[in-house]
Formats: C-alpha cells, structure tokens, sequence
C-alpha cells in the first residue's frame, strides 16, 4: 500500500510539475502544436499587413504582503509571431520596477525559447541565455531589466515570460488589449488579498462580458470576457479580463491620441468598503472627493500654495498697489510670474521643489510656476486655486475614474462671483492673461482646493483660432502689381510666431519668404516688413509687408486667394478610421479689394459661392465681386467651423467638402491689360 | 572681561561678512565679451596629470557668468561616468550679479541618472548638478575632480563650453612623466603652450585670455572643432588589460585591431555553411554577396555595450550563436564569414551619421572621432564595403550613413586611413519621365516613371520598398503637386548594382488641374517631382567662405497630351542659369497639342569663396519654390 500510495504521490507530483513547467493555465492554448503551427503561419486574415501578430500575452498581477508591506507581483507572459524586419526589436524587452522604500522588490524568473523552423521543417529552440538579461539602476529609486531573444528572423516565433516585484501602488499597471500589431488572444489578471478591493474600467468598441467562470466563457466562445470572484470563505479574491482577435491600432494624423480609442483596462486598488468591481454614482462622487483631497494635501502640490508665504506679501503688495479690480491684480500678479520665472519644463503636474526655492531662483516647472501664481493671487485675495489636466496627446479623463495619472499639467483657476472663471498659465511668457495654451484643452479638468474640487470642462470645442488677412493692391499697371498685406494672427498662432521670433525678430523675414512661397501664389518679393505686438503677449501678432510682383501686358492670370488656409486638402487619405479631432474652432477671413486701372479688366467674374457642412458646422463663403463703374474689385473668403469632433463615419463627404473648398480658393480670375 | 571680547569678535566678524570682496561680478566683465554671448566664462582651468597608463586625474575649475536664457545651460553640471571614468570629488557656488555666494553644492547633491538610449545595456551615467536659478546675470563656480583610466578619454579637449559664450581665462595644463612622448594640435587657437621638464616629468601649459564668443555658422566649411580646442595623442595608452601606443593612426588602429584578436573563431556548423554557400562560387563579390544575405539572415542588430568599454567586439561565435550583435560585433562577424571563404576584410572605424562634418579625421593627431564600424572587403584591384548592421543595403553600398568620409582601417600593420566610397553628382540622381492625358475639364490622367540613386535612394527607400502600400502611396503622392490625387498601381524594383543601387518608382494616377468654371481655361502646375525646399538665405553678406553640403543630379521630362479642344495660352519664360556651384533650367516646348516640360537642376557640393555668395543667393532666389511659378494655362480654342 506504501508503494502503491508513493507511486500514486509520484505520479501527481510528476503531473503538478509538468504543468508547473508549462507555466500557463488551462485556458491557454500554447503547446508544441500551436507553435508550430504558427511558424508555418505567414499571414493572418486579422491583419493580412501585420508586421508581427500577438499569438498570446498576459500580464498577471498578483499582491501579496511581504514583511508587513504589500507587493505587486507581475508576471508577463508574451508569445509574438514576427513576420517582417520592422517587428524585431519586438525581441528586445524592458520593463522596471522601483526599489525605494520597497523589501523584496527585483526580478523573479525570466526565461524564453526563440522558436524557428529549420530547413527541414523541424523545430530549432534556442533559450533565453541569463547572460543576455541586464539589470540596471537608473536612479536612485528605479532599476530597469533589459533583455534580449537570441536567434530572431523573421518568420521565427518569440516566447518569454518574466517576473517584476515592486511595492504596491494604487494604481496598477494598465493594459492596452489593443495595440501596434494584432492579438490573438491577450488578458490581464489580478489576484489580490482579501482585505483589498478594487475599481476598473474598461475603454473600447467592445463590450465586455461577465461570466461565473471561465470554462463558461471558452464554451460560449467568446471573444470579450471577464470573469471576478470574491469570496470571503477561501479568500479568493480575483478577477479576469479575456479578449481575442483584437484588430491593431493604426496611427492617422489629425487624431489627438489614438489611445484613447484603443480597448484598454485600468484597475486601481481601493478600500475594500467602496463598491466591489465599479463604482455607482454616489461612490463616485466620493471617489473624486477623496481623489482631490488627496492631490490638495499632497506636500507638493496643495501644501505648497497653503504653505509658509508670508515671504510673498510684500512682493505682492508692490503688485497690487493702485489697482482695485480684481481682474487688474491677476492680471499684474500673473504679469509678474510669466516676466520674471523660467520655465524649464511647460509641462508638469507637480512641484520638484518648494515654490519659495521657485519664486527666489526665479526658475521653475510649469506646476511649480503656476502653484506660486496660485499662492501669490490667494494672497492678493482672489479665489485661485490650481487647476490640473491633461494636455491633448494623452489619454483623456474619465469622469467616473478619478486616477492621476490621467493628468499631467498643472494651471491656474480664479473663480469670480459673476462671469467666467480667468483660465492662467504662466509659464510660458508668450501665455496670454485668461487664455490657457491650446494644448490644455484636451478633456476635462480638475479643480484643487481641498474642499472637495471641482470638474471644468476643457475640450477643444472652447478654444477659438481667428485669423484675418487683408489684402490691398496699390498698384496695378502694365508692369507691376503691389499689394499691401496685414495678417492677424489667432491667438494660438501669435504664441507660436512670438515663441519663435520674438527674441530674434531678424528671423522673420527669411521666414516669411518660406512660408509665403508656400502660401502666397505667383511668387513675389516682400518688403516693408513690420510687426505689431510682437513683445505684448496678450494680444494678436500683427505682420504688415508689401508683395510686389512684375507682370506684362496681354493677360494677367490673378490667384484671387494669395492668402489661403491651406493649400491642398489636409484630408488626404481616402479611408479613415479614427474621428478627425482638431484643436480648436477655425475662423479664417480673408478680404483683397483692388482699385483697377482703366484698362485693366476682369473676364469674367464668379458668382458666390456658399457652402455649408452638415447644418452649418463648417461653412465657407467665397465672394468675387466687380464693380465696372468704379473699376473695383474685391474678393471675400470666410471658412469658419464651429466643430472641433467628426466622426469617421462622416469622413468621405467630410473630405469631398474641403475638396470643394480648395477648388474655390485655387480659382483664378483673367484679367485683360489692354 | 570676556563680553567686550566676545563684542569685539563679533563686530570683527560681522565686518568681515560686510566688507567680503565678491568675486564674479557681472560689472567686471570687459563689455566687448558680451557681444553675440549668452554667457562669459570668468575662469576656466583644466588640469590634467598622468601619474600613470591607468591613473589619470582631470581638475576642472569653471566659472561662468549666464548672462540670459540661452546661456542657461551653461550654468548646468554635467558630468559622464562610465567605466573608465569617475567622478571623485565635486564642488559648486552660486552667486548673483553682484558676485554675492547665494548657494553651495557639494558632491552628494549630485544626481546620477542612467543615460537612456537605444543600447539594451551600457555602463554611461550621467551625473548632473542644477542650482535652478534665473535671475540674470548670475554666475556659477564648479570644481570636479576626475579620475581616469586611460589617456584615450583625456585626448581632446574643447576650451570654451560651445557657442555664444566668450571667456576671460582659460588655462589648460598637463603634466606626465618622461617617458611618455604626446603630441598636440591646436585649433583655433593662435597663441603657443609653454612646455617644461623638471626631473621625473614634463609640463604642458596654455594660457589665453579674452576670447570672444563663436557664433555657429551653418554654411562654414567644415570643420572637426568649431571652437578653440587642443588634441593630444600619446605614445603609451593603456585601456583595460591592454597597453598600446596612440601617438600616430596607425598606431590608433593597432590598438584597436589587438583589442579584438582571436574573436573571429566561427562554430563548425557556421563553417560548414559557409564552405557550402561558397566553394563553388567563381568571384569574390559572389562569395561577399551570399555571405552577407546570410549574415542578415541570421542576424540583427542590438547593442549592448560591454567589454573595455564597449571597444570589445562579441566574438563571432557569440553573434552567429545569440543571433544579433553590434556593429563591431557583425563587422567582426562578417569579417570571420569572409575569412573561411578566403576572403581577406578589415574592419573600419567611421563617424556615422549627416553631422559628420564635425567628426572626422582631420590631421595627424588622431582621436576617438568614431560612433560605428564597417567592414572592407579587399582584393588587388578593388574594395568592397560592407554595412553589417543593414537589412536594406547590398554590399558594395554604403549609403549617405558613412559615405563621403575618410574611415580608419584596423589592419595587422595598424591603422590606414582610407576613403569610403563617394556618392556625388553621378551617383545621387533622380530622373523622372511624366506622362499625362489632360481631358477638357482639367482631369488629369497618368504614369510616372522614377528611378532614384545615392541620396534619393537612402531618402526613400525604407518608404517605398520596405514599408506597407499605403506607406508607398502616401511617400510618393507627397511629390505629386495634382488636385484631388488617387494613386493606382504603384510598383517599386530594385535595380542598379551592388556598389550604387537604385529604386525604379511606377506609378499611374489621376487627379485635376485647376479648371475655371465655364470652361475656358485650365491651370495647371506640373510639378511630378519635388526638388526639396529651396530655402531663403537668412544672411545677405558673407566674408568667410562658404560650404554646400551635397551633391546631386535631378531630372524630370513631363510631357502633357491636351485635348484636342484646348491650346496653350500661356508658358512661363524658360529658366537657365549656371553657376559654378550648380545650375538649373527649366523649358516648355508645345507642338501639335503636346505640351512638354524639361527640367534639371545640378548641385555640386565643395567649398566656395565668400565672392560667389552673392551667385549663391541669386540662384536660390531663381529656382521656383514647389514649381508654382511655373503655372502653364490652357485656353479653350475658339
């Protein structure tokens, strides 16, 4: 009975081991068959261009309390089919984790087999050598881990799995479902004790689908699951996400971050009495509370604006004398930061420093510059406070997800009794008063004050671009055409030109040769160049110059738009899949008036032109009008969009629209010279 | 009896603190250094003493005054460390306009990163110092202490910190034994070092004094320093385990060729294919091609730099075993390939990269000008070059990477400074034929035939032959200048040969000119190919002479079939200008309804004497930017 009990016990431990070895669960399909299979794979109907294909990754997340601090436990597992050179430095893999106050943080076990298909159609298996995995310290609290597959063509098959320890942290590890190349089958896992809870969202087209378990998912086939389960009695405390056959995520211009289109999770750990899996409303307000009065109470960022600054006042004082609105003193505070602090880094969220260290050094992040503009308008008496967002590029917020690191800039708010709150950044001196820089507004925003916050909504939609331009010909002869020309810039464009010119103005005329030549028809030579507010943020760059052109008698071919908002369709492409998202609304105007000579006349004159996309979201007037009693002509070009948002669905007449728009301002009107 | 003492001492000390001389005021600064300067270095002293191959101690001592925003960087401590050196002992003082100390640094408030790049493992750290202060002008003092252990990172030595900064002093000094022999050479300096023996060693000593600042000229000649700096080359340079001597090039290339001896042994099953690819093979450039395909099959590239400081190549087992390698470590590898075949290579020392123009071998003195390594393959009468870290290239072409350059060749005899191939006006050519059916209402039709070599070749290649059809569409469309394009087939081969290749472009499309409603006329710009943006010069004058950087050959012959019911009305007069740097011409020709446009434009690289800048800046302003100057109109016959 022993031996029979000991070769029962042998038998099971040779199993266990067996599937220990495997390191993968049941629901995975990885085996010698699968892999082969996949070598003689050359093309995948997901995506028949794909320059490599996810065969199967997970990352699973495990917490677990090591002398008395919580770990974070992650374990990635990554099987990649390479099909192109462009795809193999999929071989090469990083990761890191933090060491400061962390026990126990490292690497566990990082292994992996390159898999190839020789020329006799056998399987050639080359492992992982630990001489090829690198550990290195960047700083004095992360260490990254490097490493490298051997023996990788193109056709071979990657598949590495590798083990991070860190402390925990609230916010877990995101994971894009969605990505570069196309996935087979790609999940995420997360088992934590049960004194822990957690939140997650999910993001995407795909609606996932919650089962008891995960046999009844893979029976049901599907392709989009999630599985959780808390139970008290065994301690389980775990969930699930599965997803198959992802479609890649493929970049297109004019989209402001092709992430927050992509099927991602995110989870973050939260005191186990919330509500278990997602929020409800009630929790979610309370969720935003606690997120604000964490991020206000935070030594630096709200501790720094509510901090010792008596050393403030008398600089203040000195700001503020003989001026009595409100309005007149932050404007002469926010003056004072923008003039006299440099900014070394217009993108920031928090301070690296004490603002006093900012406002002595008079040098500065942007959080750092614009937590001091905070603390100097609260003691000038304003209701300021900081305000946080995220900058169009990254992923947007979410209003029932309260996470930091959707933010990522940190401005200025004063909230007044009546009217609209006064928007500051004054890290750039080129930022106006009341105007933050286009790039801020990418969703919504949070308000800081440690007395619960508030939401502000900051999406391209309140951002505004004007631009006009005047045109007026002066002399038009036989020889000669000379046209004055006035551009008023927007307020977007004013920063960016003053950014670039302001401390070297010399620069500008090379400029504007280069970039008339683009936009200004027939060549010409500019002269006459002069610059209005170009020192004065706060208002629009004015650029007058003169544009004089010879031409002959007989005919003259006149570009009735020398000016144009563009000059071929930016909406190449014939197919689209993402929206089109612009950063503001788009006024352009442009007026040219010409006194004619007698014997100069038009051949024909075009009728108006009126053009409007879908009820007026975009709408395009061009005017051509000739008056032969007082030999005058002029010409009137408006585009003004009011939409910042179209959808893909609409990118076809979208597109067809603009075609129409360029075909009118590349008209070109005849004129006789008799 | 002690209070009036302690008063006393008080008052003395208080006195003391009062009536401190301050150092570096800004005031001091003799006013025509401040021209075209964002900062002025007060001090600076560079002390470098060999007490032995591996033990080299570098003093610095700088003092700069920021003077504004753009000097910023100067007031900034930045140090590297890697194996070789380290950073022993390190100081810092802040003080504002007046010279007043605001702030002290020491040592521990250095922050040492790791250096992030495309290496999958390096040793390079950067340690960084930042007193974050603003308030212009202010001045910063840093005193580092350095030791090294090898000569080759003490070998260069640029006096000024970059350009816009102008100095009052500067002294730079070594000292070594007598029985090390160095050399020198100095560059933009005028003034001579002072040089003196005592008994167990030799002094170096330079000493210059208001210097003014330098102001980046792009279209200078080039040059390896743009600002004052002194190279020395010694005769004993030790690095790791070995010892060598570095006083001329081809001692430079011993060393390096010794550092990577007995690394080229190959596994037997790679000798085997080896002989099986190649026994049969009638010539040398058969047996380099076969290799070399199977060296990118079998390899890639990634860089992890370890080994005597990152100098060591992997052996070639390694690399055909591991799969990937550097590029010394796949030159190395390439070369062991060759080898077994009978073929004899050397690898080669290269700057690669655009900005060669500051990293290459100048004069006698050599130095680590370098960032990569190639191969050259040799036989009696020909060589053959070999880009071992590229999937796109042949062998025999190196491309723009490391083309046009002098190289160093590590051979058993030593180093050989060569010439890699050159890619000139023959070899960076562009030619395109346009064939294009214009219907009555400004609809376009056509082919476009490209063949591309050289630059346009390395420009364009991973665009339209590696990459996806969209990718191919959307590259070759950008030099498309047609309403309304839709790009149809669009074909790309490779043709040419190994040592200068080509890509041969076949695309047909459809699109419109501009048609005036009413149907009378037709705009039309016929522009199939883009020469790249003839950019304004900014500046109008020049007194020193000037630089063009390129070379190249572009063509196009644009032939339009008109409807029969339209003529021409309008042509553009034809251009044709010549200078001795390049020329461009344009011409319009119309018979029988058939509209044909010829275009070339030549430019030769070299330098040119401030006299012909005036010609340089006529021809820029004559080319047409994009071709709409050259707009032809088509007029409905009556």
């Amino acid at each position: 009975m022993k031996l029979k009990k000991a070769f029962a016990f042998g038998l099971l431990l040779l199993l266990f081991l067996s599937l220990q070895s495997r390191a993968q669960d049941r629901f995975s399909v990885v085996n010698d068959a699968y892999i082969l299979k996949h070598l003689n794979t050359q093309i995948y109907p997901l995506d028949s261009e794909a320059k490599a294909v996810v065969l199967y990754e997970k990352m699973s997340i495990a917490v677990d309390i090591f002398s008395s601090y919580y770990r974070e436990v992650k374990t990635m597992h990554r099987i990649v089919k390479i099909l192109d050179e462009d795809a193999l430095d999929e071989a090469d893999v990083e990761d890191y984790y933090y060491t400061k106050g962390a026990i126990g943080s490292g690497t566990g076990k990082i292994f992996g087999t390159t898999y190839t298909l020789g020329n006799d159609g056998t399987v050639i298996k080359t492992p992982l050598d630990k001489s090829a995995i690198f550990i290195t310290k960047y700083n004095d609290v992360v260490n990254g881990m490097k490493f490298t597959m051997p023996a990788v063509k193109v056709g071979s098959v990657i598949d590495y799995t590798y083990e991070i320890i860190s402390p925990l942290t609230q916010k877990l590890p995101k994971w894009y479902f969605q990505d570069e190349y196309p996935a087979l089958q790609t999940e995420y896992e997360i088992n934590l004790p049960g004194q822990l809870g957690f939140v997650y969202i999910t993001q995407g087209k795909t609606t996932f689908k919650q089962y008891d378990t995960r046999g009844h998912a893979e029976e049901d086939s599907s392709e989009a699951y999630y599985v959780l389960k808390k139970d008290h009695t065994s301690s389980e405390n775990y969930g699930i996400w599965c997803r198959k056959n992802v479609t890649p995520l493929k970049f297109e211009p004019f989209s402001g971050n092709i992430h927050n289109y992509a099927e991602r999770l995110e989870i973050q750990i939260q005191d186990p009495e919330h509500s278990y899996g997602t929020l409800d409303s009630q929790n979610i307000r309370k969720a935003w509370k606690d997120f604000t009065d964490g991020v206000w109470d935070h030594k630096m960022f709200g501790r720094q604006v509510v901090g010792d600054n008596a050393y403030l006042k008398k600089t203040v004082d000195s700001l503020t004398a003989g001026y009595k609105g409100d309005r007149d003193k932050a404007w002469s505070i926010f003056n004072y930061v923008r003039n006299n602090i440099y900014c070394n880094d217009t993108i920031a969220l928090q301070a690296d420093k004490d603002i006093k260290k900012t406002f002595l050094g008079h040098e500065g992040n942007a959080a750092e510059i614009n937590l001091l503009l905070v603390a100097m308008l609260q003691k000038a008496g304003l209701n300021a406070s900081p305000l946080i967002l995220n900058t169009i590029g990254q992923l947007v917020s979410d209003d029932n997800y309260p996470v930091i690191d959707r933010y990522n800039n940190t401005v200025a708010i004063i909230r007044q009794p009546q009217g609209d709150p006064i928007l500051l950044d004054a890290s750039c001196k080129y930022n106006a008063f009341g105007k933050l820089p286009f790039y801020c507004f990418n969703s919504t925003a949070r308000v800081i004050d440690g007395k619960g916050g508030a939401q502000i909504n900051l999406d391209p939609h309140q951002n505004r671009e004007k631009t006009v331009n005047v045109v007026k010909v002066v002399t038009f002869n036989d020889t000669a055409l000379v046209a004055n020309l006035t551009e008023t810039m927007g307020a977007n464009a004013s920063r960016i030109f003053r950014e670039k010119f302001a401390a070297d103005s010399g620069k500008i005329l090379s400029y504007l040769y280069n970039s008339l030549s683009e936009r200004a028809r027939d060549g010409g030579i500019v002269s006459g160049l002069t610059c209005e507010n170009l020192q004065n943020p706060d208002t629009e760059v004015i650029v007058h110059y003169t544009l004089s052109k010879k031409i002959s008698k007989g005919t003259l071919y006149f570009a009735t738009d020398i000016l144009r908002l563009f000059n071929e369709n930016p909406y190449k492409p014939m197919k689209r899949t993402m929206p089109v998202e612009l950063p503001w609304q788009t006024e352009y105007i442009y007026s040219l008036t010409a006194a004619l000579p007698q014997n100069v006349k038009p051949e024909e004159v075009y009728k108006p032109v009126l053009l409007s996309y879908d009820d007026g979201r975009i709408r395009f007037k061009h005017f051509l009008n000739y008056d032969p009693d007082m030999h005058f002509f002029s010409v009137t070009t408006q585009y003004k969009s009011v939409e910042t948002f179209f959808p893909s669905t609409e990118y076809e007449v979208f597109r067809a629209f603009h075609n129409n728009v360029l075909d009118e301002v590349n008209k070109i009107v005849v004129f006789k010279i008799e | 009896m002690v209070k009036p003492v302690f008063i006393l001492f008080f008052l003395l000390s208080a006195f003391s603190v009062w009536g401190a001389d301050n150092k570096y005021a800004y005031a001091d600064i003799n006013p025509s250094l401040l021209m075209n300067a964002d900062a002025v270095v007060r001090d600076y002293k560079c002390s470098i003493e060999i007490l032995a191959n591996d033990k080299i101690v570098r003093k610095e001592h700088v003092v700069v005054t920021v003077l504004n925003e753009k000097g910023y960087e100067n007031a900034v401590l930045d140090r590297l460390e890697d194996e070789f050196v380290k950073l022993d002992d390190a100081s810092g003082y802040l003080y504002d306009a007046s010279g007043r100390e605001l702030k002290k640094m020491k040592q521990r408030d250095i922050v040492k990163t790791h250096i992030a790049s495309y290496n999958v493992f390096d040793k390079d750290f950067q340690l960084s110092y930042d007193f974050h202060y603003a308030i212009y002008p202010f001045t910063v003092e840093y005193e580092t202490t350095e030791k090294i252990a090898s000569f080759l990172f003490v070998s260069d030595c640029s006096l000024l910190p970059g350009f816009r900064c102008a100095a009052e002093n500067i002294n730079c000094s070594m000292v070594y034994p007598q029985t090390m022999d160095i050399r020198y050479e100095l560059f933009h300096i005028s003034e001579k070092p002072v040089e003196s023996v005592t008994d167990n060693s030799r002094t170096w000593n330079l000493s210059l004094h208001n210097i003014n600042a330098y102001v980046r000229d792009r279209l200078a000649p080039r040059q390896v320093f743009d600002i004052p700096a002194v190279v020395f080359a010694a005769n004993t340079v030790q690095m790791g385990p070995l010892t060598g001597n570095m006083d001329t090039w081809q001692h430079f290339g011993k060393f390096f060729y010794d550092l990577n001896i007995g690394r080229d042994v190959l596994p037997d099953d790679v000798k085997h294919a080896v002989h099986q690819l190649t026994d049969t093979c009638k010539t040398q450039d058969q047996k380099i091609g076969l290799l070399y395909d199977y060296l990118k099959a079998n390899t890639r590239y990634v860089s992890i730099q370890l080994g005597i400081g990152g100098f060591q190549a992997f052996p070639a087992e390694y690399v055909m075993k591991n799969g990937y390698g550097d590029c010394k470590a796949l030159s190395n590898c390439m070369m062991a390939l060759l080898k077994e075949a009978g073929v004899t290579s050397y690898t080669a020392l290269v700057y690669g990269g655009a900005d060669y123009r500051n990293h290459f071998i100048q004069s006698d003195i050599p130095s680590d000008v370098f960032n990569h390594e190639i191969l050259c393959a040799v036989d009696r009468k020909d060589t053959t070059w070999i880009e071992c870290t590229s999937h796109d290239l042949p062998a025999g072409y190196l491309s723009h990477f490391t083309g046009n350059r002098k190289a160093l060749l590590l051979t058993p005899g030593g180093g050989v400074v060569v010439n890699t191939p050159a890619y000139k006006i023959k070899e960076n050519v562009a030619a395109t034929t346009v064939m294009v059916n214009m219907d009555g209402k400004g609809g376009l039709s056509g082919t476009m035939h490209t063949s591309e070599s050289g630059r346009f070749y390395d420009l364009d290649y991973q665009h339209l032959y590696a990459f996806t059809k969209k990718d191919r569409d959307l590259t070759v469309s950008k030099n498309i200048s047609v309403q309304d394009l839709s790009m149809g087939s669009c074909s790309v081969a490779l043709k040419g040969t190994s040592k200068l290749p080509s890509l041969v472009v076949d695309v047909d499309f459809t699109g419109k000119a501009t048609f005036n409603s009413g149907g009378k006329r037709i705009f039309f710009v016929p522009v199939f190919s883009h020469v790249g943006k003839i950019e304004t010069l900014a500046e109008a004058v020049r007194n020193t002479d000037f630089y063009i950087a390129s070379s190249f050959d572009v063509r196009d012959t644009t032939i339009v079939n008109l409807d029969s019911n339209y003529k021409v009305e309008f042509l553009p007069k034809d251009i044709d200008i010549v200078y001795a740097f390049g020329s461009y011409s344009r011409s319009m020709v119309v018979k029988e309804n058939v509209l044909t446009i010829i275009r070339a434009y030549k430019q030769q690289e070299g330098e040119y004497s401030a006299a012909l800048y005036p010609d340089y800046i006529k021809f820029h302003a004559a080319i047409p930017a994009d071709g709409l100057a050259g707009q032809v109109v088509f007029a409905k016959k009556d």
